[in-house]
């Protein structure tokens, strides 16, 4: 499979291509009012408003951080966070603030003596770690990326759910 | 107290004498006179006031009279107008007038026998037969009676034999004689304990005698107001007529009260036997019944004919007087004991603080200043005279110990200066002495000169090669300075050409930017293109490659970027190195430049010195044929000097005479001062001080 390679506080970490929508220089985006600490705001993709998710947040806790080689990773997540009668499938498209991208490669994550990766509940996005001549490089399940975090289950799915002044 | 002096003639002995002594006779001849007029004045008003109060008293009498009268007056008038005859109406006045004038006794009416024509009807209403005479005469006799229910009893009128009738023939027959229709006052008569005396007046109408009204009235009021007068005046009062006493404030005859006695078998019959002078004027008699002189003022009563005798012994008088005399002395006796002592504690203070003068001034003149102040209170001339002589006191202390202090260094100082002559005697001979020496020095001196004229002359020589090197070298130097301002143009050339070179290097760098921009578009570019072929699968496969050729190149060429940047850089920093070079290279020019002229004008200084040091030297060697000349004329005026040594020796020997003088001096003040006793504690701090 081709994958594309990022790292978080010093790991290496593979994004499956199939998954990725396309990749963006990192863009102004604006704060999106209180939320989770991962969710760094809105940005404009083409006339689109897209969260824009901090990966470090999520994967380490630390926020990533703002260099010439980060980028922004368009994708779908496996479930639709905002309201579904979005067009053109926005209600479920986030960009993923990486802090680079090397790439593409080809590795296979199902090979014999990989690791199938650690099952905890709270990290559903974790998944199976392989070796290669520069070290360990675990596979990231970015669709569902979002799930482990409770708060998120909590927001409002739709704009009629909420209550009525 | 000053030893020697009698006291007589001290300042307290002349205070008293003078000041205390005429103020307490001055103050007694005062008193005395006073005394006296007091005396007499105080006499003058007794008598005074025995007569006035004695007329007052018998104005009082005579009013009271007066009034008792008016009601006789009125019983009269009544009957006169209209009530004669109504027998029953006169009755009921009669009564009325007793009941409502406690002091009336008794209230009558008589009529002349059938004067009104009625005496034939008897008794009839309103008229019993009690206040019926004989024959039926009209004859009413109202008394008050305490054995009676009412108080008051009605009964015929009668002639008693105390008085034989005179209360009804004696109006009657006076106005029969001599027409007088005024009432009468009889004489005093005891009734029922009471001191009882009767008006009397008669009835006339038409000219014609037809009866009496009267009145008996109790003397009460007449008793009580004399027994007042009495305390008041400190006298003895008696009322009397017809040789009978009304009233009196004294008993001497057998514990019974004078009153309606007679007056002829009482032990006061002399007094009032020889007759009395004018009324209201006053009389010393000699009073047999008391034994001793007296006050005696009489006075007639104008109603009913009293006489009213006032008795003071004088004796009483002047016991009065006397009290006030003595008042008056012991209030004048305290008076002057108070000024002796105010005069003599002020003699006594004054006399202190001129004798604590004298002490001290005793003490000055003995020349012991070591006395303490005398401590004096007050402000005025005395104590300002102590506090002066205790200033002095210690003014002179200081100035003592001033002197003593002055002259014992004045002592030291004449010693010093009569040895310090002394050694400069000695100095002025060995001075003489070292003059020789000096001559020896002096010609030495002149051989030196001529030595120095040959240096100078050689000097002189080398001093005229250096001025021509100098020339020389100056030439040189003006060579180098113009080479060297070409030399300033060319690096100023050199700098501007690498500053151009800098900028190019800074467009260079721009370009590259743009380039490294261009390669990371594409990287991404191949990133996206490599992910869209990865979705067309098999499909995509073919673009994957071409992908990734792309993404290749575009590494190379930002490798090839990064090259061009950091030689770019390079660059820079050697043309901004070669800048820095050449500015530093031009400032060291520019200041190499300056210093070759600065050099080349110190030579053409040098030069100019030069020549004026030839002119110098020509005048040294004149000099130096002076100075010989001068030598010649130091060695006389050492010779000179010798001389005058010989003579400061001689002065000195003249001022240590003078300074053994002044220490003479000096010993003779020192021993003036020591006649003071002075406080050492006192002039050691002067000294400090």
């Amino acid at each position: 499979m081709q994958v594309l390679f990022t790292t978080v506080g010093g790991r290496r970490f593979a994004l499956d291509c199939a998954e990725i929508l396309e990749v963006l220089p990192v863009v102004a985006h604006l704060p999106a009012g209180i939320g989770p600490k991962w969710l760094l705001g809105l940005f404009n993709l083409r006339g689109t408003l897209v969260p824009l998710v901090d990966l470090g947040v999520i994967v380490d806790g630390t926020p990533t951080t703002m260099r010439l080689g980060a980028r922004i990773v368009v994708m779908r997540l496996d479930a639709e966070l905002f309201d579904a009668t979005l067009p053109d499938g926005a209600a479920n498209r986030v960009g993923l603030l990486v802090s680079e991208i090397i790439g593409p490669f080809t590795r296979d994550f199902s090979q014999p003596g990989a690791h199938p990766g650690f099952a905890f509940a709270g990290a559903p996005h974790l998944g199976p770690t392989i070796a290669d001549d520069d070290g360990l490089v675990q596979l990231l399940r970015c669709r569902r990326i979002l799930e482990g975090d409770s708060t998120l289950r909590e927001l409002p799915r739709s704009a009629a759910e909420w209550p009525q002044p | 107290m000053p030893r020697g002096i009698p006291f007589r003639r001290t300042l307290l002995g002349q205070a008293l004498l003078l000041g205390v002594l005429p103020a307490v006779v001055v103050v007694l001849a005062i008193v005395g006179v006073n005394a006296m007029r007091a005396w007499n004045g105080i006499v003058t008003r007794i008598e005074k006031e025995l007569v006035s109060e004695t007329a007052a008293a018998v104005k009082e009498i005579d009013t009271r009279n007066a009034r008792d009268i008016g009601f006789v007056r009125m019983m009269v008038l009544s009957q006169e107008t209209g009530q004669f005859g109504r027998r029953a109406e006169t009755l009921r006045m009669l009564e009325r007038i007793l009941r409502t004038n406690p002091e009336v006794y008794a209230a009558y009416i008589g009529y002349e026998p059938n004067a009104d024509g009625q005496d034939a009807a008897g008794a009839q209403a309103g008229v019993p037969a009690n206040a019926l005479g004989e024959g039926g005469r009209f004859y009413p006799y109202f008394k008050r009676d305490p054995a009676s229910p009412t108080g008051i009893v009605l009964e015929p009128l009668q002639n008693t034999e105390q008085d034989g009738g005179l209360w009804y023939e004696l109006p009657k027959e006076r106005f029969e004689r001599a027409g007088i229709a005024d009432a009468i006052v009889t004489k005093p008569y005891t009734y029922l304990g009471t001191d009882i005396i009767e008006y009397v007046m008669p009835i006339v109408r038409e000219g014609r005698f037809v009866g009496i009204a009267g009145l008996d009235i109790a003397l009460t009021d007449a008793q009580k107001q004399l027994d007042a007068l009495a305390d008041e005046l400190d006298a003895d009062l008696f009322l009397e007529t017809r040789g009978q006493f009304i009233a009196a404030t004294t008993d001497v005859t057998g514990g019974t009260r004078l009153r309606t006695s007679e007056v002829s078998g009482s032990p006061m019959a002399p007094l009032f036997a020889g007759g009395f002078a004018r009324d209201a004027t006053l009389t010393k008699v000699f009073d047999e019944s008391l034994g001793e002189e007296c006050y005696l003022v009489t006075a007639t009563v104008p109603t009913g004919g009293w006489r009213l005798v006032v008795r003071k012994p004088t004796s009483v008088v002047a016991a009065e007087i006397s009290g006030l005399v003595a008042l008056n002395l012991l209030t004048a006796l305290i008076g002057v004991a108070v000024i002796v002592s105010i005069l003599s504690y002020g003699a006594v203070r004054l006399s202190q603080r001129v004798r604590a003068a004298e002490s001290i001034a005793v003490r000055i003149a003995g020349g012991d200043l070591t006395g303490d102040a005398v401590a004096v209170r007050g402000a005025d001339e005395s104590a300002s005279l102590v506090r002066a002589m205790n200033t002095m006191n210690a003014d002179l202390a200081n100035i003592v110990s001033a002197v003593r202090a002055a002259s014992t260094r004045l002592a030291a100082t004449s010693a010093q200066l009569a040895a310090t002559t002394r050694e400069q005697g000695a100095t002025a001979s060995s001075f003489g002495g070292s003059t020789a020496q000096i001559a020896a020095a002096i010609r030495e001196i002149s051989a030196t000169g001529d030595e120095l004229l040959r240096s100078v002359q050689a000097v002189d020589a080398g001093a005229r090669r250096t001025a021509d090197a100098a020339a020389a070298g100056r030439g040189r130097l003006d060579a180098m300075a113009s080479s060297m301002s070409r030399l300033d143009g060319a690096t100023t050339e050199i700098g501007d050409r690498l500053e151009v070179i800098a900028e190019k290097a800074a467009a260079i760098s721009s370009v590259v930017v743009t380039i490294t921009k261009v390669a990371e578009q594409t990287n991404l570019l191949s990133v996206n293109a490599a992910i869209e072929a990865e979705k067309a699968g098999e499909a995509g496969y073919g673009f994957l490659v071409v992908a990734r050729e792309i993404r290749r190149l575009a590494d190379q060429t930002a490798v090839a970027t990064l090259d061009i940047e950091r030689m770019v850089r390079q660059m820079q920093e050697s043309v901004a190195a070669g800048v820095t070079d050449m500015k530093r290279f031009a400032a060291e020019m520019r200041t190499g430049t300056s210093d070759a002229k600065r050099v080349a004008n110190d030579l053409a200084g040098i030069m100019n010195e030069m020549n004026a040091a030839f002119a110098s030297f020509s005048e040294v060697q004149r000099g130096m044929a002076s100075q010989a000349a001068g030598v010649a004329q130091i060695e006389e005026a050492v010779n000179q000097v010798a001389a005058g040594a010989q003579q400061t020796a001689t002065s000195a020997r003249e001022s240590a005479r003078v300074a053994d003088e002044v220490s003479h001096s000096v010993a003779v003040l020192a021993d003036a001062a020591s006649r003071f006793t002075v406080d050492e504690r006192a002039a050691r701090t002067d000294k400090e001080r």
